[in-house]
């Protein structure tokens, strides 16, 4: 029969737990890792997989297109001094002037003398007026001198402050002239020279600042004095006076007051005005009626001779005229006119001119199309002049800021093409042929280099088309040029920017190797590797060759040759910007074509040299994720401890991943050991981790598997170490599942190496964490059944009755036997007998239970002194050995026969033969039917052929011949008798009792026979064989010591 | 815990051992084997190489703590120093539960200390494992009688015999249960090959001598008396010894000197007072004589 064990005999291993593997999305290769969750965190870009080299857009310098004149602000055009009209004649002025300062010396003199005399008002008149030339004279001379200066200080570069002059000087004589002015007004009122007074007070006033008194003077006269000589004055003045005073409107009656006085030498000049008066206006049609009228004047012989003989400057009045009419033309008549009208104007002769005037006019206007016009007429009046390549030059200038952008392109492609050094025009004008191109190439060049510059913004797609063309023509125009290897380097620009990598590739090459020293070489270097890179294949090209192989493959000459190129760059020009970059993307073709020991290289050394770069960041994840591809989670770790030593990437947002990363490939490299079987590598592994990464969401799980992998590995004591110290860990309700299969595993553990009390007490832990698991009522069990051994019957019991009260089992009844059991052992018999009856009352299956339970009830009420009990339940057994057939409950059966039948022995015995003679047969009789009962009963016990009782049987009927053989032999002798009665007496005692005794001694001898025969010994045939032995009369030989001490022992 | 107790013990232990609950830790951990095989990493030649030898470093350092732990085991065995008993016997059950010897001393462990039940669950996965190992049914015998539950002794022993028919143990115990009813034909049988197994054995050597002198073969018992006499100090073969000499040979003279000899050694009361009955027997022989 076998004891107790009842636990799980096979030592199921669990599987440890292992992270989730979600199919690693990088690179598009199946795998499953968790470091990979990770790293899939990072997105392509997080790993430079989107990484194309920045290729720094080189900035375009400023360019401008050259103007050959300035532009003129037309609006601020103003008409000369009126001085500047008047012709100075020969004079010398110093000369001059010392007459003049005679005359004031000499009438000073006079007035003087004479200022008491009534003629004195005509020396003051006199006086005044020379006073007035002697101030225009003053004025004359510091205006020049500030000419000069001014001249000078252009001259010499505008350097300092712009010279000044003694601006007053001259107001001196003009205050002298009116103090004398005044006297004569004040003292001659009626002085028929009163209006000459007026006029120079008027005047002088005027020119010291007094404006308001000096037109009052001029407007007294003019209406005092209608018909003054100096009434025309007056308004010239009024009129000069309104125009510098912006008065237009004002000013124009004034203006054509004088034109009341033709024969005044300002007649035309007043017209003149009143020309610029309109157009101030905004009547340019009418002020170009008053400048034709102006040149009309100028044929007039008597044109421009004053009373006093004073000229107006006619050549330069009518020059002005033309001009000014040239100035007036674009804002009242049509472009396509000018020809022919400044033709009717000024004649053929200055034709030519006053267009060209007109057609930078009209530019300095930004009228382009006039402009245009006009220049293309000038062109076709002299087709080979040299004048023609400016004015082509100013049609593309005017266009170029704005207008028509195909008319431009038309003008320019024109200007360029007709003006080279092989052009009609060329070879008309060879002197200028150098100054053109290099105002051909330099206009090229900078209108090319503005419009890829805005296109550097823009990148419109039809702008560097256009500007593509241009640079064709560039190049086509002026290979020699001076600039070539600029334009080449910023075409390549253009062309890298179109995507067209391999034609930008040409022209960075051939400044390569045509301008070594220009500045753009290193940039060219560069960046013919960048247009390179360009025709690099794709991440998703490369990924259908690679497929999900780790293994190397071949790459395409474009990378070999991006490689070789960007290798030799970064050897030349070690310190350039985009040396990381370049040494990035080396490392990414490695990486990406699964070299992965030069990838590794390239990535530590961009991490070493560039580790404030994002590409360091870049090749860290680049890093891990080849370990990670190889699988190699040691070499990850340890990659991902090097990089978190990286002060710079330790700084970086990415610390928190990269340690998380680690600290997975420090549990992943413990799952790969699990993986290969080697369970104690793995075990040690993740205990390592958890210690490692106490404060790890997976530390605690980490140990869990450890102990898993050290159960595995037999580790037995570290695994329970570990389940201990896992259940001990981490929150409540976490890992749940793998908390119950720890505890269980714990028990189970326990008791698989010998310590029950632990395992009981892992199982209780189990089934109080767990009250509904379908394991904890097999493990309340488990408990009872330790607890029972250990004797704490208490919990034993309290454990069979969660076990009867969990488990559906059918056999679940069986515990109240159990309990029943438990129970008997602490003596509590009655209440043992309850637990069985209760048994027995659920109607269990197993009848051998019933059958032991009816028996233990049977025997219990025997030891409680409760026969009636015991009877009747070995009755029951009867019953039930009946009802079950077979040996079932024979022993049982037979045992509560053969205690019957010791009832019938004892009253045989009980039976004592009375002395009296009378009385002795009846007792004998009695006797007599009672051992024949006896021999009845024990014959149903022999025929259970259960062996112990058999022997019994017949060691019982042994005594009980035995028993009646001395009954007789010692019953009282009847009183009285004699001798012979007496020996009579015996002998028939001895025919009685002799059989007795012999068949006495035939049942012991039986019995003894029968122990030997089927090897069953019990005290009934000691009992026998010691009854025998007194039978026989054998002599009595000292009892043997035995040694009886069982032998047992164990062989350690 | 009586046969039937241990029968129905037996029953769940089946019953646990299939149930559902085992069943589900199988099949997860199946499940979950093979969805780490699915993405099984090639492991390169040298990396196998590199494991095995890690392999062999591992089950090398595992024998060596196996023998230190065996050592450790058999001296708390020896001191009863339980926990360094249960200690050593955890570590070496870690490395292989079946270890029997553990098994058997941490049996005999609860044994001394009272709980045969415990002993029981021991020796029951032992014998799950081997069925007829003697030392073990031949314990359980003892067990049996110790709890007067002798035919069950009887069966353990003769199944003990079956491992092995000259166990020394199972052979005494079952001649000393012939020898205790008087089968000294049987008793003899069992005895000798006990006592060919360990002659030294003073235990051995007088039951053998009894059944022998049961049998007639006086000389031969008082051979057997010689042969275990002066190696142990026990009054108990001495005395067998001095019936055999006074009852049987009828040398007084020879058993006096033994009795002198017990009574100078012994305290039991119960060989003294037999002592005494046996120097009274001796007087009235020698009277008769």
């Amino acid at each position: 029969m076998k004891s107790t064990i009842i636990f799980l005999t096979a030592f199921v291993f669990t599987i440890s737990v292992f992270i989730d593997d979600a199919q690693a999305q990088s690179r598009q290769r199946k795998q499953k890792s968790t470091v990979q969750d990770i790293l899939n965190k990072y997105k392509e870009e997080d790993r430079g997989g989107a990484v194309r080299i920045n290729k720094f857009t080189r900035l375009i310098p400023d360019a401008q297109m050259p103007t050959t004149r300035q532009v003129r602000n037309v609006r601020a055009v103003k008409p000369p001094n009126s001085m500047q009209f008047f012709i100075k004649g020969n004079e010398k002025e110093a000369q001059l002037e010392r007459l003049i300062d005679d005359q004031i010396e000499e009438l000073y003199s006079l007035s003087q003398k004479f200022r008491k005399s009534p003629e004195r008002g005509e020396i003051w008149l006199r006086l005044g007026e020379v006073y007035v030339e002697k101030a225009k004279m003053v004025q004359y001379r510091i205006q020049t001198e500030l000419d000069k200066k001014l001249a000078d200080w252009e001259a010499k570069g505008k350097k300092g402050q712009a010279p000044k002059v003694n601006a007053d000087a001259p107001l001196v004589f003009n205050k002298k002239a009116i103090q004398l002015y005044e006297w004569y007004a004040n003292d001659f009122p009626k002085s028929k020279k009163l209006d000459q007074a007026f006029f120079f007070l008027g005047y002088n006033y005027v020119e010291v600042g007094q404006f308001k008194k000096g037109t009052n003077y001029y407007e007294r006269l003019t209406k005092q004095f209608p018909k003054s000589a100096y009434v025309t004055e007056s308004y010239f003045a009024l009129g000069e006076y309104y125009f510098e005073n912006s008065s237009w409107k004002k000013a124009i009656p004034n203006y054509k007051s004088v034109l009341r006085d033709p024969s005044s030498r300002i007649y035309p000049f007043a017209m003149y005005k009143l020309a610029w008066s309109h157009y101030r206006s905004g009547q340019p049609a009418i002020a170009i009626g008053y400048l034709e009228k102006v040149i009309e004047l100028s044929s007039n012989p008597n044109f421009a001779e004053d009373r006093q003989g004073k000229q107006v400057n006619k050549i330069r009045l009518v020059d002005e005229a033309v001009n000014d009419l040239i100035l007036f033309y674009p804002e009242a008549r049509a472009y396509q006119d000018a020809p022919s009208y400044f033709e009717n104007i000024g004649g053929s002769e200055k034709l030519y001119s006053n267009l060209e005037k007109l057609a930078y006019l009209y530019s300095d206007r930004g009228q382009r199309e006039a402009a245009r016009y006009v220049f293309n007429h000038l062109i076709e009046m002299k087709p080979n002049d040299a004048k023609n390549f400016d004015f082509q030059n100013q049609i593309v200038v005017n266009y170029f800021s704005g207008g028509s952008r195909q008319t431009f392109r038309q003008e320019l492609f024109n200007w360029i093409s007709n003006y080279g050094e092989e052009s009609e025009w060329a070879r008309a004008n060879s002197k200028e042929v150098a100054r053109a191109n290099e105002v051909r190439e330099s206009t090229l060049k900078n209108y090319i280099l503005q419009e890829h510059k805005a296109l550097q913004k823009s990148r419109a797609p039809l702008g560097q088309k256009l500007t593509k063309n241009t640079y064709e023509l560039y190049i086509k125009e002026f290979p020699n040029s001076k600039n070539i290897a600029e334009m080449r380097f910023f075409y390549g620009e253009l062309l890298y920017d179109m995507g067209e990598y391999d034609k930008a590739s040409e022209q960075y090459n051939w400044v390569i190797e045509n301008a070594p020293n220009s500045q753009y070489h290193s940039v060219a270097v560069l960046n013919q590797l960048l247009a390179l890179e360009r025709s690099l294949p794709s991440d998703k090209e490369i990924e259908k060759i690679r497929g999900a192989s780790l293994e190397p493959f071949e790459m395409n000459k474009e990378e070999k040759e991006f490689i070789a190129a960007g290798t030799d760059y970064v050897n030349k020009f070690p310190k350039a910007d985009k040396v990381a970059d370049i040494k990035f993307k080396i490392g990414r073709i490695y990486y990406s074509h699964n070299y992965f020991d030069q990838a590794l290289s390239s990535f530590r050394a961009i991490m070493k040299e560039h580790p404030k770069t994002p590409f360091a960041k870049y090749s860290a994840n680049l890093i891990l994720d080849i370990y990670n591809l190889r699988k190699d989670y040691e070499g990850l770790t340890k990659a991902g401890e090097e990089i978190l030593t990286s002060p710079d990437i330790k700084s970086s947002d990415i610390t928190m991943d990269v340690q998380d990363v680690v600290e997975k490939a420090r549990f992943r490299e413990a799952q790969d050991l699990e993986t290969s079987k080697n369970y104690l590598g793995s075990a040690k592994a993740f205990e390592a981790f958890s210690k490692a990464y106490p404060s790890s969401k997976l530390a605690n799980i980490g140990k869990y598997n450890a102990a898993v992998n050290y159960e595995r590995a037999g580790e037995i004591s570290k695994s329970t170490q570990l389940y201990s110290g896992f259940l001990v860990g981490g929150k409540r309700n976490e890992n749940e599942k793998q908390r119950k299969e720890a505890r269980r595993l714990l028990g189970r553990i326990y008791e698989r190496t010998g310590q029950l009390e632990k395992a009981a007490e892992e199982f209780e832990k189990f089934t109080v964490e767990n009250p509904k698991d379908p394991l904890t009522p097999d493990l309340y069990y488990n408990m009872a059944v330790i607890y029972a051994g250990f004797k704490n019957y208490t919990k034993a019991i309290r454990s069979y009755e969660r076990f009867y009260e969990t488990s559906k089992k059918a056999n679940r009844v069986d515990a109240i036997y159990l309990i029943g059991d438990l129970y008997e052992k602490r003596g509590s018999l009655t209440t043992a007998n309850r637990y069985f009856e209760r048994f027995i009352g659920e109607n269990p299956r197993d009848m051998k239970l019933v059958i032991s339970a009816s028996y233990r009830v049977a025997k219990n009420a025997e030891k409680l002194n409760q026969p009636s009990k015991s009877e009747e339940w070995f009755k029951k057994i009867v019953a039930l050995r009946k009802r079950a057939g077979g040996d079932l409950g024979a022993r049982e059966s037979a045992e509560g026969q053969f205690n019957f039948t010791l009832r019938t022995f004892n009253e045989l015995k009980s039976i004592r033969i009375p002395a009296n003679p009378a009385q002795q047969g009846p007792a004998v009789q009695q006797k007599l039917a009672l051992l024949n009962r006896l021999n009845q009963e024990l014959l149903q016990v022999v025929k259970l052929d259960v062996g112990d009782y058999v022997v019994a049987s017949l060691s019982v009927a042994g005594q009980a011949y035995d028993h009646m053989s001395q009954s007789i032999y010692t019953a009282p002798i009847p009183k009285g008798m004699s001798a012979e009665d007496t020996q009579k007496y015996m002998a028939e005692v001895e025919k009685i009792a002799g059989p007795l005794k012999k068949q006495a001694i035939d049942n012991y001898k039986n019995s003894i026979q029968k122990a030997r025969q089927i090897d069953v010994y019990n005290k009934w045939v000691i009992t026998a064989r010691e009854a025998l032995n007194k039978l026989e009369k054998l002599d009595f030989i000292s009892e043997d010591v035995i040694e009886a001490g069982s032998f047992s022992k164990v062989n350690l | 815990m009586n046969q039937n107790q241990i029968k129905y013990i037996a029953i769940a232990v089946a019953f646990l051992a299939g149930c559902s609950s085992t069943d589900k830790v199988s099949s997860t951990s199946d499940k979950q084997v093979k969805s780490v095989n699915a993405q099984e990493v090639k492991i390169s030649a040298a990396e196998q190489k590199k494991q095995e030898r890690i392999q062999e470093e591992i089950e090398k350092s595992l024998k060596t703590d196996l023998g230190i732990s065996e050592e450790r085991f058999k001296n708390a065995y020896k001191s009863q120093n339980e926990d360094a008993l249960l200690k050593s016997a955890a570590e070496l059950l870690s490395k292989n539960s079946d270890n029997i010897e553990v098994l058997l001393g941490l049996s005999d462990h609860y044994l001394r200390k009272g709980y045969p039940d415990v002993a029981r669950i021991f020796y029951t996965r032992i014998l799950d494992k081997k069925p007829d190992h003697p030392d073990v049914n031949n314990n359980l015998g003892v067990l049996a009688l110790k709890e007067d539950k002798e035919a069950e002794a009887v069966v353990y022993f003769k199944k003990a015999l079956q491992g092995n028919r000259r166990h020394a143990g199972a052979n005494f115990n079952l001649g000393t249960y012939y020898l205790k009813y008087l089968d000294y034909e049987k008793a003899e049988m069992f005895l000798e090959i006990s006592y060919n197994q360990d002659s030294k054995n003073y235990n051995i050597g007088n039951n053998y001598a009894i059944a022998l002198r049961g049998t007639g073969q006086l000389d031969k018992a008082l051979g057997v008396y010689k042969s275990i006499e002066g190696r142990s100090s026990s009054s108990v073969s001495m005395l067998n010894q001095a019936i055999l000499l006074a009852e049987f040979k009828k040398d007084y003279k020879a058993a006096r000197e033994i009795v002198s000899k017990i009574r100078f050694i012994t305290t039991d009361p119960g060989v003294l007072r037999k002592v005494n009955a046996l120097v009274l027997k001796i007087d009235e022989s020698e009277k008769k004589k």
